[in-house]
């Protein structure tokens, strides 16, 4: 019952709190999961004016000197600053072997105090964000940030529903997510070179990943059949898909769809994908209403900690080079 | 796993007074007891121990009363009222097959649902509003007293839980923000016979993931450790018996214990026993926690709800319900 077509979602009667939107909505949403993967979602409730703030201060980082952005060069933690051609998707699942990615962008984490123990302590994937000295640059991207997360705790009721869960059964799990706001730039890529991509095929590793309204096209997606198609414009309608840890949590109900990006705009393109999962101690294994004992888990139970690590160190150079300098 | 044939004692209150390193020390004390023997007692808890005795004399009251007037709330399909003597064979009990009847009464008290609650006025199996005696001034207040300070007490140990199987705390959180719980208030008369097969409450496992037992003057409650001997729970001041059953069992895939005990009364009085037994949420999942399975150790239940569960459960075991439903 696979689909060619990356449904569309209106979250407004749910958002209202309409009676039976929940669960409707959800259903939309256990369809679009099982049979492609992507869904686009509308009146999320996400004003125009913050989504293009956001993309005023994306262009505003790129446009600065290399070395300005070197300066906050990407650390442990991933955050900070991914020149181009920094990584290569050595992990892909998709398609090997491709020439490093045609883009470069700036993570930002959630922002902590620098009290905060896990910051004090040093703990991986919890440390401080690295600003950039653009006055305004840093309130608007964390207000965009509480913002993408108050919309993450919203929908992650639809996801329980859509697994036959009780509403809040995600709840605590998200009430202080982990997430990464990637900022990237894509330059025009000229010619059509079969293993250079702005970002080569590969599933995310996120539980989901909320894409921002794009006015400049260059996101690809595979479907079920094989078949890579564009996705298309639609006004002001983010663009959700589901990750590796999102498998995992449903025993591989839900998908995590190969996608690419490519700019053939013949412009700039800037991208802004918010990429959330569950709470940094919160366990990774699959939700009770996908296993049993004749359909055991398929995956080892893991935490974001253990399995990003694990995904990060083969796929970023740039952090190889980082642990070579630790090395020294 | 080691066994033990000493059932634990517990200080809960440095993890109640906030001590650091409290919480994981008391939790760790908790595994040791839930895989070793699956009882253990707490002290320090936080219960006054007038508001237990006054839970105590509330029993005592109720059945006192004239049996045709306890007979008027008569315990329904939600297994909530009351339970007459010898109402109940424990024909589900994995330990001790057919057994006589039980030897004793109770009052069975759910959550206090107000009439106009949505699950009360749908009629939902087990959240149905409480069946109260009349003309007990103060009994019902008492009771539902109790019953909150219990339901908040249990709050307070699933972090323990949480972190005894290698959780984050929050991990029970969210499944018992509205327990399912029940407050049984059990009237045990003295057993004169010495008939082998006839107890207060024949041997079983409880199905709760766990029950607070109310700290009795009045000895008669015996467990049956690892061994397999039978060993009476000693008398300790101010402490509560805690114990899992089969949902806990559930929710850790047999990592934690579901220990068979059994009553009896032989004090030459009479005996009343506080049970409180507490479940999550009627709406949670009940399946092996993540720390538990994994793709070489598959769950070994299939994941239940509690309705599924206790009315399975309900079926087997009260002759009452049976004939009701036959009626």
């Amino acid at each position: 019952m696979a689909t060619e077509t990356i449904p569309v979602i209106d979250l407004g009667p749910y958002l209202a709190g309409e009676k039976g939107a929940m669960d409707r909505t959800a259903q939309e949403l256990r369809f679009a999961l099982t049979e492609i993967g992507f869904y686009f979602i509308v009146n999320h409730g996400v004003g125009r004016e913050k989504i293009a703030a956001m993309f005023a201060e994306v262009k505003r980082f790129h446009d600065q000197p290399d070395e300005k952005k070197l300066a906050l060069k990407l650390d442990q933690h991933n955050t900070g600053y991914l020149p181009m051609r920094g990584n290569t998707l050595r992990t892909s699942t998709v398609q090997a072997g491709t020439k490093a990615n045609l883009n470069e962008a700036f993570f930002v984490k959630r922002e902590m105090a620098p009290d905060d123990p896990d910051v004090l302590s040093g703990r991986r994937f919890r440390g401080l964000n690295r600003w950039p000295d653009l006055p305004g640059f840093r309130d608007t991207v964390v207000d965009y940030c509480n913002e993408m997360e108050r919309l993450v705790q919203k929908m992650v009721r639809l996801y329980a529903r859509a697994l036959d869960l009780p509403a809040n059964y995600f709840d605590t799990a998200f009430s202080e997510p982990m997430f990464s706001m990637r900022m990237t730039h894509y330059p025009p890529q000229d010619g059509p070179v079969d293993d250079e991509f702005g970002l080569a095929p590969h599933t995310d590793t996120s539980f989901l990943t909320l894409l921002a309204p794009n006015k400049v096209q260059g996101l690809s997606i595979r479907t079920q059949s094989g078949n890579w198609i564009d996705a298309p414009a639609i006004d002001n309608a983010y663009v959700v898909n589901g990750g590796q840890m999102l498998q995992r949590y449903t025993n591989d109900l839900f998908l995590a769809t190969p996608h690419r990006a490519i700019n053939k705009s013949g412009g700039e393109r800037y991208a802004l994908p918010f990429f959330c999962d569950s709470g940094i101690d919160w366990p990774v294994a699959a939700v009770p209403t996908t296993v049993g004992p004749d359909k055991p888990p398929k995956y080892p139970t893991t935490w974001y900690s253990d399995y990003m690590t694990w995904y990060l160190k083969r796929n970023y150079d740039v952090l190889n080079d980082a642990d070579q300098q630790a090395a020294e | 796993m080691s066994a033990t044939e000493t059932i634990p004692v517990v200080d809960l209150g440095p993890y109640l007074g906030g001590e650091p390193g409290a919480m994981e020390h008391s939790a760790a004390e908790l595994r040791f007891a839930l895989t070793s023997i699956g009882f253990y007692f707490i002290v320090n808890h936080g219960i006054p121990a007038a508001q237990s005795r006054g839970v105590f004399d509330q029993a005592a009251r109720f059945h006192g009363l004239p049996l045709e007037r306890k007979m008027e709330i008569r315990i329904d399909r939600h297994n909530v009222g009351y339970l007459p003597m010898r109402g109940d064979t424990l024909r589900t009990s994995t330990v001790q097959t057919v057994t006589r009847p039980n030897l004793n009464e109770a009052l069975f008290v759910a959550r206090d649902l107000p009439d106009d609650h949505p699950d009360v006025l749908a009629d939902r199996r087990f959240r149905s509003a409480n069946r109260w005696p009349a003309g007990l001034p103060g009994f019902r207040e008492t009771v539902v007293a109790y019953c909150e300070a219990m339901e908040r007490l249990v709050q307070k140990l699933v972090p323990l839980y949480a972190l005894a199987l290698g959780l984050p705390a929050a991990y029970f959180d969210g499944p018992f923000r509205e327990s399912q719980y029940k407050l049984r208030m059990t009237h045990y008369p003295n057993q004169d016979s010495d008939l082998d097969d006839e107890f207060g409450i024949a041997p079983h496992t409880d199905t709760s993931f766990l029950t607070l037992l109310a700290p009795n003057d009045v000895p008669g409650l015996s467990i049956r450790t690892q061994s397999g001997r039978w060993i009476d729970a000693p008398a300790i001041p101010g402490a509560y018996v805690v114990n899992g059953g089969q949902l806990l069992q559930r929710w850790t895939n047999d990592f934690f214990l579901a220990t068979p005990h059994r009553a009896v009364n032989r004090s030459g009085g009479e005996r009343y026993a506080l049970a409180f037994f507490c479940d999550s949420n009627i709406d949670w999942p009940v399946a092996a926690v993540p720390t538990t399975v994994g793709p070489d150790r598959p769950p070994k239940y299939p994941t239940t709800w509690y309705t599924d569960y206790m009315t399975l459960y309900q079926k087997r075991t009260y002759d009452l319900l049976s004939e009701q439903a036959a009626e």
